[in-house]
């Protein structure tokens, strides 16, 4: 809308007051009984006409409804889920009977005595267990509501947090902290879904805009503007969104109603879900339609009126000598597609976007699936100073339940002044964290890895569990001298290129020379300091094996004996977190004698334990998965290319009605004419098949690059490696559609026109 | 004796078009006074210019140098929506080969300029059904310009034109695809209308024995206008 006006000629800017009578008047005019009742008069006469937008708002408010059913019903599912599995809010760990004694009598029963506002307001149970012959206590408490600030409260008001203990808070408080995350992941699936949609209903009404420009000449030669052609045009989207709300919505909630029923999953809507609806779907018809309508008001009514059995043509006359000499059909449609290229690019692109968009659609629901399908770790536990020792790591990972136990010692070389010796070779050209090695100016000094320490029992555990990928012997880390296993990945991007056998160089920081800038974080200028500054004692290794650990961070491994581990980082051996994955399909009962270990583990090393939820995670995954609303909303958007196709062609064979009886009236007979058609949609078919299917893998790589790079070098995604492949199925399923829309979006349109001729014929023969 | 009024006016119109490498001047130059309440005949070849210079003078179209005024204001300097709110307000066309809009009936095709100009159709209902009556497709009114003879949807194409009584009306070969007899019937109607309503009248003929009707005539020739010496 314009933000001033014409006064004598000149532009003046409204004042706010000015812009709000004026939206207030536009608003009115907007909302005007006549404006609807035309409206809603108008798409039901002309309802063929308008078939192909009853169908698009169909189309994307399905997808609004599957999506929030999703969201609703995910919601429900997550909290019937955590509160089947426990009936408290929080719990304190570890309390020595002194503890927990002095709180009990000295905390809750004054307080039970003296403060009638919170009688009552918290409820606890004390459950006791013994870690090495002493006896401690873990206390559940429960409070009216599922809230951590109230948690926290408590904790702090009554004192409950003494020294060795933890507090572990329920799965219904931990998933309640992390609606604000999942609200602020709806809102963005609303406003993608939103986008595709307005730019789904844009295409088709740019199509109609083109197919009726003369009747909006018409319009604006008697005195539509801007603002009365909009009224005009968004008011026919209108009238067929509300007409089409009610279908959309049984369709979109009832398919996803299903998929959740059939996954086991628990259904719910929330009311506010309708007003949300209208405004989502008026915002959505607004974007689609006000672009078209500014396009078309700008331009001279004149030109509208002049151009409408032209408007694609691109034809000169330079190019029309080309015809002299060819042949009917083929020759002649090929000029044709020469002819119309405009129209033909502008066709293929809209109907090839929707292809993209299903591709998309499948992709990320795969990786969704790639995702959930991740192990967690079920239990974590944070170990004390001390930390944990092979023997306790053994001990847990034997105990019953436990399927395998993770840990890691690791040491950044950042952070211990050292650096690698590699060659050029063995960095990706995309790899710029490497500087001139001062050990050698031809190699290169990278300081971006850290150092692990490997043991026999981690490497049994890894190939027990397929948990990593190897090339060479990792036990050679170990049994052989001066040999290690190195990473090649970086935050899921292959940054490294190593073989087995490869030397590289471990230069250790002996003394300092010189003063280093400590200001700035930059790993490579911290490391072109430390060569300036540092004295190094260089250590020449051999590559045993390149191992992919699956998980990456943001620095590639390099991993070794204990012994040299020691020798190197000067560190101990201690662990001081270790991950511990469940058996899956375990009962409550395994459960807990699962946790009870992990807990008097984490116990003896003076640690704490906590509980990921990950089997409450993986059950609402299971039951009511994005995945499966994904891979519906990519079907709807794919069935909406043919929609683009025959809405489009049919309009486009109008434009070429007069042409086909002319080329009739010169001599074409109808199996020409046929040949004609069909070859021009073979022609269209097979650009279609091609870009949709560079443009879909183009589009998904950019994605899988986002997710699996990018997004994971900032910390959004990790511990999932996406692996760039695309199913066959899709490929066949975008091709196939598009070519058969292709050929048959070109010919129908013909057979028609024969239709109209031969009753016009019959007609002429009886009258 | 009373000073009459200047209702348009254009100053140095130029009109270019390029086809590829050639630049073909439609307009060139043109220069002319139309009074209000006068009917002025633009005659000329096929080709001369002069449905272009017809079409920029009503608005539709946009000169590439010179100014159009119109009752005082320069359409050149309008905006679009302006000049689409004056155009409505203001100006009716009659376009050469009716322009119609299929899908509306002739009543349909009649009120579309009230529609745009937010007009209530009661107020119009007096004026309209003087208006058919006098076009003499009183009866037409609910049939389809396809369902129309050539000289119906030109009655209705000036109805539509005259139904928000403009101040200025353009007609475009308003008989040029009419036999004679309807030809006459059609101009007298004009003529008519612009004396009732106090109109002005612009109408582009290639049909001298039309123009001889106006009370003056200008002729193009390779996009020049000059007054046509009787």
């Amino acid at each position: 809308m314009k933000l001033g006006r014409y006064v004598d000629h000149k532009y003046v800017r409204y004042t706010p007051v000015d812009a709000l009578r004026r939206a207030g008047r536009f608003l009115r005019r907007f909302f005007a009984p006549s404006n609807v009742k035309h409206a809603f008069k108008n798409v039901i006469s002309a309802r063929r006409e308008y078939a192909v937008f009853f169908i698009a708002l169909i189309a994307t408010q399905f997808i609004f409804w599957s999506s929030v059913t999703v969201f609703d019903s995910r919601d429900a599912t997550a909290r019937a889920e955590a509160s089947s599995l426990a009936d408290w809010t929080f719990a304190v760990e570890g309390y020595t009977q002194e503890q927990w004694f002095d709180i009990y009598n000295r905390e809750l029963l004054v307080a039970d005595a003296r403060e009638e506002q919170y009688r009552g307001y918290v409820s606890y149970d004390a459950e006791a267990y013994t870690v090495m012959g002493e006896k401690l206590y873990s206390v559940k408490f429960t409070l009216p509501e599922n809230n951590r600030a109230d948690c926290d409260f408590i904790v702090l008001k009554y004192s409950l947090d003494k020294e060795g203990t933890s507090v572990r808070y329920s799965p219904a408080v931990d998933y309640e902290e992390g609606r604000l995350a999942s609200k602020a992941f709806e809102t963005v699936v609303i406003i993608v879904a939103g986008a595709i949609s307005a730019f789904m209903l844009l295409a088709l009404f740019l199509i109609r805009t083109n197919h009726y420009k003369f009747k909006y000449g018409v319009y604006m030669s008697f005195g539509a503007d801007f603002e009365k052609l909009l009224e005009t045009a968004g008011w026919e989207l209108f009238a067929i969104a509300v007409i089409t709300f009610l279908p959309a919505a049984i369709l979109g909630i009832g398919v996803s109603a299903l998929t959740i029923g059939l996954s086991g999953g628990a259904f719910a809507l929330e009311w506010d879900r309708i007003p949300l609806a209208m405004l989502w779907t008026f915002i959505v018809v607004l974007v689609a339609v006000l672009p078209s309508v500014k396009i078309l008001s700008v331009k001279a009514p004149i030109n509208l009126l002049k151009a409408e059995d032209n408007s694609n043509l691109v034809s000169s006359p330079r190019r029309s000598k080309r015809m002299f000499g060819k042949k009917y059909p083929f020759h002649y449609e090929l000029l044709s597609f020469l002819r119309f290229r405009r129209y033909y690019i502008n066709l293929l692109a809209s109907a090839v976007a929707f292809s993209t968009f299903f591709f998309l659609g499948n992709f990320l629901s795969d990786m969704m699936i790639k995702s959930a399908n991740t192990p967690v770790p079920a239990y974590t536990i944070s170990a004390g100073e001390g930390g944990l020792d092979a023997y306790d790591i053994e001990e847990l990972a034997e105990t019953q339940g436990i399927d395998y136990v993770l840990w890691e010692n690791s040491v950044s070389a950042i952070g211990i002044g050292a650096h690698a010796v590699i060659s050029r070779n063995q960095a990706a050209d995309n790899y710029s964290n490497t500087v001139p090695a001062a050990y050698d100016e031809s190699l290169r000094a990278d300081n971006n890895f850290k150092f692990l320490s490997l043991d026999e029992f981690m490497i049994s555990t890894a190939e027990k569990n397929g948990l990593w990928s190897v090339e060479g012997d990792p036990r050679s880390a170990l049994n052989e001298p001066n040999t290690v296993v190195v990473s090649e990945y970086i935050n899921n991007s292959r940054d490294l290129d190593f073989e087995v056998g490869d030397k590289i160089i471990i230069a250790v920081f002996a003394e300092q020379s010189g003063s280093i800038d400590t200001s700035r974080n930059d790993k490579k200028y911290i490391l072109t300091q430390q060569l300036e500054a540092y004295d190094f004692a260089y250590l020449e290794l051999t590559v045993g094996a390149v191992v992919d650990f699956a998980d990456t961070d943001g620095e590639y491994t390099i991993g070794m004996s204990p012994a040299m581990f020691s020798d190197i980082t000067g560190k101990s051996l201690g662990v001081s977190e270790a991950q511990i994955y469940l058996e899956p399909d375990l009962s409550p009962a395994e459960k807990q004698t699962a946790y009870a270990a992990v807990r008097r583990m984490a116990a003896i090393c003076g640690g704490s334990v906590n509980d990921t939820y990950s089997d409450l995670y993986k059950a609402v995954d299971e039951r009511c998965g994005y995945q499966n609303a994904l891979r519906t909303c990519a079907v709807a958007i794919m069935l909406t290319a043919p929609l683009i196709w025959f809405f489009s062609q049919s309009a486009f064979a109008k434009k070429r009605r007069k042409e086909n009886m002319m080329l009739s009236a010169f001599g074409a007979d109808r199996a020409a004419m046929k040949k004609q058609y069909l070859a021009s949609g073979v022609m269209l078919a097979i650009p279609a098949c091609v870009l949709a299917t560079a443009l879909s893998t183009l589009v998904c790589y950019l994605v899988f690059v986002l997710f699996n790079e990018k997004l994971a070098a900032i910390g959004v995604i990790s511990g999932v490696r996406f692996n760039f492949a695309i199913s066959p199925l899709a490929y066949a399923v975008c091709a196939i559609l598009n070519a058969v829309c292709a050929v048959v979006a070109t010919y129908l349109p013909f057979r028609k026109y024969c239709r109209e001729v031969d009753e016009a014929e019959k007609r002429s023969r009886t009258e | 004796m009373e000073e009459r009024r200047i209702i348009l006016e254009t100053e140095d119109i130029i009109k270019q078009y390029k086809q590829y490498d050639t630049v073909v001047t439609a307009v060139n130059r043109a220069t002319f006074r139309v009074f209000d309440g006068e009917f002025v005949a633009i005659i000329g070849a096929s080709g001369s210019g002069k449905s272009t210079l017809l079409h920029i003078c009503a608005g539709l179209d946009r000169p590439n140098h010179g100014k159009v005024i119109v009752r005082g204001n320069n359409l050149s300097t309008m905006s679009a929506d302006e000049l689409s709110r004056f155009r409505g307000n203001f100006l009716g066309m009659v376009f050469q080969n009716h322009n119609l809009i299929p899908q509306f009936t002739a009543l349909e095709n009649i009120l579309v300029p009230t529609l745009m100009c937010n007009k209530p159709d009661l107020s119009y209902e007096q004026h309209l059904k003087k208006l058919v009556t006098t076009l003499g497709i009183a009866d037409r009114l609910h049939h389809l310009p396809s369902e129309l003879s050539g000289g119906q949807q030109q009655r209705v194409a000036i109805a539509r034109a005259l139904i928000n009584r403009p101040q200025v009306v353009f007609a475009d070969e308003p008989t040029g695809n009419l036999d004679r007899k309807n030809a006459d019937e059609v101009l007298e109607l004009l003529i008519q209308t612009k004396e009732l309503l106090g109109q002005t009248l612009v109408m582009v003929t290639h049909d001298l024995s039309i123009a001889e009707r106006a009370d003056r005539i200008f002729v193009m020739e390779n996009g020049n206008i000059e007054p046509y010496r009787r």
